[in-house]
């Protein structure tokens, strides 16, 4: 039987209370000990409640990812806020590894590119650690602008990095379109086939590999957005993103080819694009057939 | 060290001191957060984002010795967000599976354990938050109207009319109790209430 701090059992009061006949709170002396007890069992509550080990993981893992978008968006324009986002259709997100559980693989890369020949695609590579399929030129006019290496993290539930990778990013520019082809290597035990599991507008098959093309539509929003019901209906569409961090709400076409090969998973991507989806499919036909010859 | 100078720290983006400031608050926190949303699972979002914040926007404090009330400001900020949040989006099937998710003592069933916890907790969460919240700041934390007024942010004025309310409807719902557990839908509740006679 739990004791109050007025020293009054619970069982106490409830017989006290029962041999009132109206149950009513008729005068100041009963609304006082009411008060009392509401204030008791209150504390009684609280004191039963402890906070798990798991909420103070929780927090720093929220603490760390929050440290480090504030970081990127005190340096990002809203284009590249979008764009942040759309990588994320490849080298960002949740996924399964095989004796690890679930995780999640958080991605960053400085503004700063750090390679702007194409030339030093090698000592990209060699950073990277892995080699890649490129072109330094498309033949619908699409030229190479700079390389990024981008370094991402495997996290699982708990915040604890389990491992790092490191991507390859590489900018091309056509008059004002622009496109990043983004490459990473497949983790062990990753499921290659998992990648490729989206809802495609269009697909091609390219010596043996399947390339997939959609369009979708991103939505950038200040953090404080509340999701109109058009918001919701569009997102169930799977062809609409939203994107937070913005001071004004904008709206983007993000065009997007992807395909993976040899261990490593491609996308070309890019905004609002004069181009259609045979010209990406193209691009991407261009790459595969460019490695093969290698 | 002192929880000023902690602050002073904290302020100087010293992690430990964080930490130390977790460790002091954690379970306050939580216990707030409980009794102000009912919920165990939407407590923990409630605290972990309450620190998140804290951490971001320390540097906002402008003395240090303010830090409690403003830290159950976060809080309570953040649990009227949520609150509004929970009313518009959370389907019931959700609430359910989030609740059996949770870990450590944060099933109901282990922290509601007596009738009297039962019928004060579901009497609390039956008001409107600004009147909940004003009830759990007075009579959980015990703290005077002045300074739940620089919790909630609002005159002391204020707090005391809202105090005054709440009671009315503490008194009002707990004297329904009494009578028969009028205003209740479900008949077991009903039965079980008028056994009580509560107060």
């Amino acid at each position: 039987m739990k004791m109050t701090k007025t020293g009054k059992t619970s069982v106490d009061y409830i017989s006290y209370k029962r041999k009132k006949t109206d149950g009513t709170l008729g005068n100041n002396g009963e609304w006082q000990q009411a008060e009392r007890v509401v204030k008791d069992t209150l504390q009684d509550i609280g004191r039963k409640i402890e906070a798990s080990d798991s909420l103070k993981q929780r927090v720093d893992f929220q603490l760390e990812n929050r440290l480090k978008e504030e970081h990127k968006m005190k340096h990002m324009s809203m284009k590249k806020v979008i764009i942040g986002v759309a990588a994320a259709c490849l080298v960002v997100g949740t996924i399964a590894v095989a004796g690890s559980g679930i995780v999640s693989i958080t991605g960053h890369s400085s503004s700063v590119p750090d390679f702007t020949k194409f030339e030093d695609m090698e000592k990209a590579e060699a950073k990277a650690g892995y080699s890649i399929d490129a072109v330094e030129k498309f033949g619908n006019g699409f030229s190479f602008e700079d390389i990024h290496i981008a370094e991402e993290f495997l996290q699982d539930e708990s915040g604890q990095t389990l491992g790092e990778e490191k991507s390859i990013k590489i900018d091309y520019s056509k008059g004002k379109d622009e496109v990043t082809l983004f490459a990473r290597k497949i983790l062990p035990g990753e499921n290659a086939e998992a990648l490729m599991d989206i809802n495609f507008d269009k697909t091609l098959q390219v010596d043996g590999v399947t390339v997939g093309y959609s369009c979708d539509t991103y939505k950038a929003v200040p953090v404080d957005y509340e999701l109109t019901e058009e918001d919701k209906k569009n997102m169930e569409s799977g062809h609409f993103q939203l994107a937070y961090g913005t001071e004004q709400v904008e709206i983007s076409k993000s065009y997007y080819v992807g395909w993976v090969k040899d261990g490593i998973s491609y996308c070309i991507q890019g905004f609002d694009l004069s181009i259609n989806a045979d010209d990406m499919l193209g691009m991407a036909r261009e790459i595969i057939e460019n490695g093969n010859n290698k | 060290m002192d929880e000023k100078e902690l602050v002073r720290r904290l302020k100087s983006g010293d992690k430990d001191a964080f930490d130390a400031l977790y460790e002091k608050y954690k379970n306050i926190l939580l216990r707030m957060a409980y009794l102000v949303s009912g919920q165990m699972f939407d407590a923990e979002d409630i605290v972990q984002e309450t620190f998140v914040k804290c951490y971001l926007h320390i540097g906002e404090l402008k003395k240090e010795e303010g830090f409690r009330p403003w830290l159950f400001q976060i809080l309570y900020r953040t649990a009227y967000r949520q609150a509004k949040k929970r009313k518009r989006e959370i389907p019931e099937g959700d609430i359910a599976i989030r609740a059996d998710a949770t870990d450590g003592v944060t099933s109901l069933d282990r922290i509601i354990e007596t009738e009297n916890e039962r019928l004060v907790n579901q009497t609390v969460q039956s008001l409107e938050f600004k009147h909940r919240a004003v009830v759990v700041l007075y009579y959980y934390n015990e703290m005077a109207t002045k300074e739940i007024a620089r919790v909630l942010g609002c005159t002391e004025g204020t707090v005391k009319s809202r105090l005054f309310a709440a009671r009315k409807k503490l008194r009002g719902k707990l004297a329904a109790y009494g009578e028969g557990g009028r205003g209740h839908e479900n008949d077991k509740n009903r039965e079980d209430i008028r056994g009580l006679y509560f107060l």
